[in-house]
């Protein structure tokens, strides 16, 4: 750094300051959550304020990691919408059965709840990510089959293209989703589908 | 009992009316260990935990209140039920 330390210091100072802001908006997400969870998960509980700061510290500490990891505020907002579909998930597994339950507020947010807490909650949600991404795939491989049979029909909406156009489109259309693997099963769909046809010849 | 320094060190205490016409007071214990910190919610807790497994049945009214001069009040509970 070539600058003065006057002008160093001073820019530290401002940085610490747009940090203090962060620091501050960012303990709002913190008490959204508990809001909505509190909406969503207990709604019949009544607690006194010390009791609810001691809650909101937990989240603070266990749902939010003391915020500790730095990550703008734009970054902390998407994984607090990430945690807020968490809670809607988790009311949705407590309708499903009577058998489903969550512990006290104190409990289930407890930084050293390994047991029962809402950490547990986002491998809920990777999964259903994956799901999504995975159910996203199937439906764009069934489009192409049936596309490949009405083409061999002589129907349907790619009717005019010859064989190569078509697998080309299809490349294409599967390239821009950016999943290599997308790409390779349709390869082997395609190697599946020329040898069930020299299987029919003979 | 609780020694006199331990009742003036609580942040909370309870006042418990027993179905029988007696009537108690009870100071919280904040500290999770000797050397925590204190801890109110800890203590509220705790407190109710008192109320509704050891007297559970025995008492009708109990209200938590802060442990000072006007000190606010923190939790009400009737017949077994917080109000």
């Amino acid at each position: 750094m070539n600058t003065g330390e006057n002008a160093k210091s001073a820019s530290e100072s401002q940085k610490s300051n747009s940090d203090e802001a962060d620091r501050i908006s960012l303990l709002v997400l913190v008490k959204q959550f508990w809001e909505f969870a509190r909406k969503i998960l207990y709604p019949d509980l009544i607690l006194s304020d010390p009791e609810e700061r001691d809650i909101m510290n937990k989240i603070w500490a266990a749902v939010y990691l003391k915020f500790s990891s730095l990550g703008s505020f734009q970054q902390w907002s998407a994984y607090h919408e990430q945690t807020l579909e968490r809670i809607v998930m988790v009311r949705k597994w407590l309708d499903r059965s009577p058998h489903h339950w969550i512990p006290t507020p104190h409990v289930y947010f407890s930084p050293n709840n390994e047991k029962n807490g809402f950490q547990k909650t986002l491998d809920w949600l990777v999964k259903r990510e994956i799901l999504k991404i995975e159910i996203r795939r199937q439906l764009e491989l069934q489009k192409i089959r049936r596309e490949q049979k009405l083409h061999e029909e002589g129907r349907g909406r790619y009717k005019m293209l010859s064989r190569l156009q078509l697998f080309k489109t299809h490349e294409q259309r599967l390239r821009k989703m950016r999943d290599p693997d997308l790409l390779r099963s349709y390869y082997l769909s395609l190697t599946s589908h020329f040898n069930a046809d020299k299987q029919k010849e003979p | 009992m609780m020694s006199e320094k331990s009742i003036e060190i609580a942040m909370t205490k309870c006042i418990v009316w027993f179905y029988d016409g007696n009537s108690r007071t009870f100071y919280s214990r904040d500290r999770s260990h000797k050397k925590a910190a204190p801890n109110m919610a800890l203590g509220i807790r705790r407190l109710e935990k008192m109320l509704l497994e050891t007297f559970s049945g025995k008492w009708e009214t109990a209200i938590i209140y802060e442990n000072q001069e006007n000190g606010r009040e923190l939790a009400k509970y009737k017949r077994g039920v917080r109000v």
